[in-house]
């Protein structure tokens, strides 16, 4: 395959982790433009799980995912109590303290004679893992898509078994789901950490990719933009997040003629979206009227 | 048999506002309570403190057991639902959906696709007793408002709960809908249940009421029977304005 396309699906499957995240969160009834901050755990203790302190890969991912899950349920706890844009504000301000924090983070340790490990603002670099043991980009590839896949299943499962529509019913009525038996913040930071094992994950697989990460990856547009997704893409499945990916990365960052005028083409087509399709493309009546089809 | 609902010196304030005050309640099981008062006379605001949604001082025991410790979610588990002054309804699910999540909320969790599957029926029969069977598949707001009081009337009963707290459920409506939701109401919704039902329609209250409460200012005016309590002078100067002759 060619390196450019394997390069682009291998950025779209990434931040299709970080786009799911602020989903997930987006139908609890929550924007976070903080996610960002669990992608940034999880690079940085994925990496650092294999790099400094020698873990096999598949234990840094899993490190990396549980770090990002356990800070966003320590994050969403206190948060959970607010909502609309005070919440909103929280997660931003939470994901520019990790930033600032990570630009005076330095925990370097000796790796076969070279100082290895996060140096502030000089980034992360020599988390080398994949390229030590000869792994291919495609087969890597093959990796993110396969992961991704696997949360998505888990998120069809969660489907299956009425999570979702719980987490949708919180969403959309907090007093109402709580009149019904629903406890809103044990959901609330439920979902919170749930959004942050997808994100830590990603940034896991992210870090090994790129074998370089610094503090300035991880700033306010990324988060924006994980947001973005989902409401681009559509909020009544899995999928509209991924498809907000596809149109950004896919379309508007891969097709040279448009790369310079990327944020102009993205920006405006999020202001369009939410004025024509306030819930995205991939909308909850557009997927009802899908399944009904379907069901015929 | 004990009381399904009991209350103990109940004390609301806000700042300096009582909004309930030392008010005691027993409800024996089957009791519909008719809840009537001036607007600001603590009504809802019982409600409120019975759902957990405001603190109160005293005691709330539901089936023996106190609950004013409890969070709002805990209270509605130990079997008790109630509808609201403004219908909430969840906007961005069908009126099917709207039922089932009523149902299903707090069902145990890998129950629940069983428990879905074979009552999937059961919901669509719950609609059609309802009269809302035509719109299983329409948006909340595609609903007139009697529909999404019946919705309401249909997800309080379809929750199993055994103490509604139902909060004017007949308010925006005409005559003839007040009439066709009390006959709702006295055929599914009450029988065999215990309930408090706020209204402002005495005729409702009269028909469907086994006792009322008529609050004021927070404290209790009077008690009784219903055509007892309404031939009360105080009552009928409070709620229908007539002058009270010395």
């Amino acid at each position: 395959m060619d390196p450019f396309l394997i390069s682009v699906l291998s950025n779209i499957g990434l931040f299709s982790f970080l786009a799911l995240s602020a989903w997930l969160l987006l139908i609890g009834g929550e924007i976070s433009f903080g996610q960002q901050a669990y992608f940034a755990f999880g690079a940085y203790g994925g990496g650092i799980a294999t790099a400094v302190w020698g873990w096999p890969f598949p234990l840094a991912l899993l490190w990396g995912a549980g770090l990002g899950a356990g800070v966003g349920a320590l994050v969403a706890w206190p948060a959970a109590r607010l909502s609309g844009v005070h919440y909103a504000i929280a997660t931003l301000a939470f994901a520019e303290l990790t930033r600032a924090s990570l630009n005076v983070f330095r925990y370097q340790r000796d790796v076969d004679g070279y100082l290895t490990g996060p140096d502030g603002a000089n980034g992360f670099g020599d988390i080398r893992w994949v390229y030590e043991t000869g792994i291919a980009p495609g087969t890597y590839l093959a990796l993110i898509a396969g992961l991704l896949f696997a949360v998505i299943t888990a998120i069809a499962l969660a489907s299956r078994f009425n999570l979702l529509a719980q987490l949708r019913m919180v969403g959309e009525d907090p007093i109402l789901a709580g009149m019904q038996g629903l406890r809103v913040l044990r959901w609330k930071v439920g979902a919170a950490a749930a959004a942050g094992a997808i994100a830590g994950l990603g940034g896991g697989l992210y870090a090994h990719l790129a074998t370089y990460v610094e503090p300035a990856q991880f700033s306010v547009m990324t988060g924006v933009h994980a947001v973005a997704y989902g409401l681009i893409g559509g909020l009544g499945t899995a999928l509209g997040p991924i498809l907000g990916v596809l149109i950004d990365i896919g379309l508007l960052e891969s097709l040279r003629a448009l790369a310079a005028y990327r944020m102009i083409v993205f920006g405006g087509l999020v202001a369009l979206i939410l004025i024509l399709r306030p819930r995205g493309i991939l909308d909850e009546s557009l997927v009802a009227k899908v399944r009904a089809w379907a069901r015929r | 048999m004990g009381a399904t609902l009991e209350i103990r010196d109940l004390t609301l304030r806000f700042g300096g506002v009582t909004a309930l005050d030392r008010l005691r309640l027993s409800l024996a099981p089957g009791t519909v309570l008719g809840l009537a008062g001036p607007n600001g006379s603590g009504k809802s605001s019982l409600i409120n403190v019975l759902t957990g949604h405001y603190r109160g001082e005293g005691s709330i025991l539901l089936d023996s057991e106190q609950i004013d410790h409890l969070a709002a979610p805990e209270r509605v588990r130990l079997g008790m639902t109630r509808t609201f002054q403004a219908p909430r309804t969840y906007r961005r699910m069908s009126v099917l959906e709207n039922l089932d999540a009523a149902c299903h909320a707090f069902r145990p969790l890998l129950r629940n696709r069983s428990v879905r599957r074979c009552e999937t029926k059961e919901m669509h029969a719950q609609l059609e007793r309802f009269g809302l069977g035509h719109l299983a598949h329409a948006l909340p707001d595609q609903l007139t408002p009697v529909e999404q009081r019946l919705l309401e009337l249909a997800r309080a009963h379809v929750t199993g709960a055994r103490l509604l707290l139902l909060d004017e459920p007949a308010a925006g409506t005409t005559e003839a809908e007040a009439h066709h939701l009390r006959q709702v109401m006295a055929e599914h919704v009450l029988p065999g249940r215990t309930a408090i039902l706020i209204e402002h329609r005495l005729d409702f209250l009269r028909a469907l009421c086994s006792e009322l409460v008529v609050l004021q200012a927070g404290r209790m005016l009077a008690q009784g029977a219903p055509d007892d309590v309404f031939a009360k002078a105080e009552v009928r100067e409070t709620l229908m304005g007539e002058p009270v002759h010395a």
